[in-house]
């Protein structure tokens, strides 16, 4: 016989599933490859408190939990039937192609989330990634978090968007897919957030588990991110503290904000920063629990939170990737297990153009050109 | 009962002085310089009927014409994408181009007011703000191709809804703008010029009732629709052509021509801009709306400036422009520079053909010639800026009969002010080394267009520059014979290191902290031959240092001589009958 501990981790994984349901919904109805192929989505349930219970990506963690925590404050108490919008980069979009939709769930029990990359926003390049943007305004057009009678009702909003992008059809359908994930969330709502009412309290035993094996000390290391279209050269400075299960995560030190798309959101920085811990955890068990023992560190105005008129285009890729390495080498340096984050923060294998500078070596040119991009199979 | 005649005028200048209050309120209570101080605004109220929205009153004196006349397109989409959902209280916003703007920077904002009988009346303010997103500052983005790369995209949206301003679509717009704080101030001075309007309308209506007011804005219609229609009736039917042509598009092509034919037949004009250039990849394009206003803004100052200006006038007048033109063009097309050029080709091109039929009252009707906007930080307040540096700007008012260039702005534009340079500098992190008329520059005509203008600023900061210069090869006409005016340019960078004339347009061009801008902006042309003009005249203006004592003889074949000067007139006499006018030569 199961024991209630047992009853109640497979109901939090049952859960789960229903997440990862809402989620496989949302990418089968959307056309958009970044979502289809890329993976550059997910769906996620928040208490009434913001607080994510459960997502379907977890490498994402740290970028929902941000997303939903400036949705929240920017907006405030939301009706029932009202949803909110935004891909602003200064309120949790890791960039501005990126698109966060949030709804409530019944009875205030919490809120359902979805995240979803489109293809264009605006801007001065289709796509969106601008090598030589000096403002976020070069990159696309902000949707400040707006609230939204259900978006299909809201036809002036709905043109808005629409003739925002380059892509009309697509971000219509991308945003009935994430709608439509939303719907499937809300329909199971109350049985969703009973069976994870625990679940931040699991984790966070587990992560408190896996952090006390480390040496508790203080470890720091740099990188630097180059942008030679714009001639930055941004430092990250990263400070790993362990001390009695729990890790403090410190950016303090790092760059300003650099003048090109290099800077990391504060979402994505979040992100990459807590994507190595994550890396440990069983997905069905990633949830803000985490985030009780490991505390972050973003300094306003840097690299890796900079001030909103900055560009963020390529902070999710290259700039998440060098902020993951220096967590997992810090780890590593704590005795602790250094793990990768996922593959996808290198560049999409797709062909996309994006004007390169006159260095022969610029990274940015032409990215991803070779053969056609195949649509692969989802992974799981 | 008839509409007692009295009344119906009594409305009509109650709406007229409606608007210009409201122009009064932006211009008091707006914080960007480009309102009080440039007043690059305008203000009117419109009505819209179940069919069609009209144009009632306008604050004529400070209202831009280019403007206020496509508004009406504005309010159109208004209705059209709101319905009956247009509640009391709403206040609509737009800019997009597509939506019966003008260029993105313009916003739209309005108010209804409900009738009984289902009409609406709308007070309405369109102003150019400073800076809707946008990869450049400004939106002025010559290296724009597509209507993204100038500036967020406003379709009709509701910024109050029942008396409450939405705060998340307040924030939305103060999210896409690099200069928020003042975009905000603009915006509710906006707002409340809507708002006051409402107020005034909602009285004129308790005091008069629906159907008075419904009736006497029909009735100021049907007067200036009859004084309009008589005027045209006494010109000669028939076809007349015009022509003007744009230097450049800023993205490779040249001479874009112009074309239009106008047709009077009856009491009838047919504006026909067939044949006119395609439409461009760069920001040249006209929509419709721009299109109609400089059409119908020159046909405007071919009227005795006693017809009030209101949708009347329209009745009248039928512009047709080719879709997919420089005229008429598809979206996306980007469109910002369409309010300058290629409006001011628009005019001009309608102009040559109404100069064949009232010589009389033909004038100088092109605007700019050269566009300059600045953006960066103010280091004194560490506060961001972005303006549009008019003193390169303005001037265009050429000569007309009777009356000399006057050196502000033509007819499309004609309620644009300079701001003075010690209020720019102010604002601005500039200092202004020239700021002045120049000499021997005014297109000759027996009355004479304005000189052109020099500027030249220091930028106390490091900053972006965006320019689009044109009127060099095709340059401000001159009319009835009258000369042209003298060919624009900019200077980046002027006297120092890297120094670069802009042949045609740049692009975020870094003008360091301390580098100077060069602008010398041609004036308008002449109207009739200056072998004509009064010698007097001519000597007044060489007293002025507008012409030298060589070019009034060159020019004007007027003699000038002695301590003080006077003009020899026997040696004019033998001058002026020796040889022929050498117009053709125009200003220097």
């Amino acid at each position: 016989m199961a024991t209630l501990a047992e009853a109640r981790q497979r109901a939090r994984e049952a859960a789960w599933t229903v997440v990862r349901e809402a989620e496989v919904e949302m990418r089968e109805r959307s056309p958009s490859a970044a979502v289809g192929d890329d993976r550059h989505y997910c769906v996620a349930i928040a208490d009434a408190d913001g607080t994510i219970r459960a997502l379907s990506r977890p490498i994402l963690l740290g970028a929902v939990a941000t997303a939903v925590r400036a949705i929240l404050d920017t907006v405030g108490e939301l009706s029932a039937d009202e949803i909110t919008i935004t891909n602003d980069p200064a309120a949790g979009a890791l960039h501005v192609q990126d698109f966060t939709v949030l709804a409530p769930l019944g009875d205030a029990l919490g809120y359902a989330v979805a995240c979803l990359h489109t293809a264009d926003f605006g801007g001065d390049l289709l796509g969106g990634f601008n090598p030589r943007a000096d403002s976020v305004w070069a990159e696309g057009a902000v949707i400040a978090p707006l609230r939204v009678g259900e978006l299909g009702a809201a036809a002036e909003l709905r043109r808005l968007l629409e003739f925002n992008t380059r892509l009309p059809d697509l971000l219509r359908r991308d945003l009935e897919a994430a709608l439509t994930a939303l719907g499937r969330l809300r329909e199971r709502a109350g049985e969703l957030v009973e069976a994870l009412a625990d679940a931040p309290a699991a984790t966070s035993a587990r992560v408190h588990e896996l952090l006390a094996a480390g040496r508790d000390g203080s470890y720091r290391a740099t990188t630097t991110v180059a942008h030679c279209c714009t001639g930055d050269a941004a430092e990250i400075a990263l400070e790993l503290t362990l001390a009695d299960g729990a890790a403090r995560l410190d950016l303090t030190g790092s760059a300003p904000a650099a003048t090109g798309f290099v800077n990391a959101s504060a979402a994505a920085a979040a992100f990459a920063t807590l994507a190595p811990l994550v890396d440990w955890l069983e997905p069905a068990a990633v949830n803000a629990g985490l985030l009780d023992r490991v505390a972050l560190t973003l300094p306003p105005g840097s690299v890796v939170a900079p001030p909103p008129s900055s560009p963020t285009g390529w902070g999710p890729y290259g700039t998440a990737a060098a902020i993951g390495g220096l967590v997992s080498d810090l780890l590593g340096q704590a005795g602790l297990e250094p793990c990768s984050i996922e593959h996808w923060t290198l560049a999409p294998p797709r062909r996309f153009h994006m004007p390169a500078c006159d260095d022969p070596d610029c990274p940015f040119g032409n990215r991803g050109d070779g053969p056609p991009p195949v649509r692969r199979p989802p992974v799981y | 009962m008839g509409l007692d005649p009295i009344t119906a005028q009594v409305v009509r200048e109650y709406l007229d002085a409606l608007a210009i209050e409201m122009s009064t309120i932006v211009e008091r209570c707006a914080m960007h310089p480009l309102f009080n101080e440039v007043h690059d605004y305008s203000t009117g109220v419109f009505y819209y009927d179940h069919e069609q929205t009209h144009l009632i009153a306008m604050s004529l004196a400070t209202a831009v014409p280019n403007h206020i006349i496509a508004s009406s397109l504005s309010v159109d989409a208004a209705v059209a994408t709101f319905g009956s959902e247009l509640e009391d209280g709403d206040v609509v916003l737009l800019n997009d181009p597509y939506f019966g703007g003008t260029h993105n920077a313009d916003w739209t904002l309005m108010t209804p007011v409900f009738l009984t009988t289902g009409d609406i009346i709308f007070p309405t303010v369109r102003a150019h703000m400073a800076d809707s997103g946008g990869p450049v500052p400004s939106g002025y983005n010559p290296s724009a191709r597509e209507v993204w790369q100038e500036a967020f995209r406003l379709t009709p949206l509701k910024l109050a809804a029942r008396g409450e301003v939405r705060a998340d679509v307040m924030r939305l717009l103060l999210r896409n703008t690099r200069i928020p704080t003042t975009l905000e101030g603009d915006v509710r001075a906006i707002m409340g010029a809507c708002l006051v309007g409402r107020a005034k309308v909602r009285a004129l209506i308790d005091k008069y009732g629906d159907e008075v007011v419904r009736d006497s804005m029909d009735a100021a219609m049907d007067y200036t629709e009859r004084r309009f229609r008589a005027e045209i009736e006494s010109w000669p039917d028939g076809t007349y052509r015009g022509e003007a042509r744009l230097d450049h598009d800023s993205a490779g092509g040249r001479d874009l021509p112009i074309r239009c034919a106008v047709t009077v037949a009856g009491s009838e004009v047919t504006i026909d801009f067939a044949g006119s250039a395609a439409q461009s990849p760069g920001n040249v394009n006209s929509p419709y709306g721009n299109t109609a206003s400089a059409a119908y803004a020159a046909l405007c100052t071919a009227m005795p400036p006693d017809i009030p200006v209101n949708s009347g006038l329209f009745r009248a007048v039928h512009v047709q422009a080719p879709r997919g033109s420089v005229v008429n063009p598809i979206a996306p097309a980007p469109v910002m520079l369409a309010t300058a050029h290629v409006n001011g080709e628009i005019g001009t091109a309608v102009m040559r053909a109404l100069e064949q039929v009232v010589p009389d009252t033909c004038a100088a009707i092109a605007n700019a010639g050269t566009l300059l906007s600045l953006a960066g930080v103010d280091e004194r307040h560490d506060e961001y800026f972005v303006t549009v540096e008019l003193g390169a700007f303005a001037t265009n008012a050429g000569g007309a009969k009777g009356v000399d260039g006057w050196g502000g702005w033509p007819t499309p534009s004609s309620a644009i002010r300079f701001s003075t340079i010690e209020m720019l500098e102010l604002q601005f992190p500039f200092t202004y080394h020239r700021f002045e008329y120049t000499t021997d520059t005014a297109a000759p005509g027996r009355w004479r267009g304005v000189p052109a203008f020099a500027s030249e600023l220091e930028c106390m900061s490091d900053q972006q520059a965006n320019v689009f210069v044109a009127c060099v090869r095709n340059r401000p006409p001159g009319w009835v014979g009258g000369g042209e005016g003298a060919a624009s340019w900019v200077r980046l960078n002027a006297g120092g290191e890297g120094e670069q004339l802009v042949e045609e347009a740049v692009t975020n061009a870094r003008v360091p902290k301390g580098g100077r801008i060069a602008t010398f902006k041609g004036g308008g042309g002449g109207w009739g031959d200056p072998w004509t003009r009064d010698p007097q005249l001519v000597l007044g203006d060489v007293l002025d240092d507008v012409y030298t004592v060589a070019f009034a003889r060159d020019a004007f074949g007027v003699v000038i001589s002695g301590t003080p000067p006077a003009v020899d007139l026997a040696a004019t006499e033998r001058l002026r009958s020796s040889r022929p006018s050498p117009v053709e030569g125009s200003a220097r």
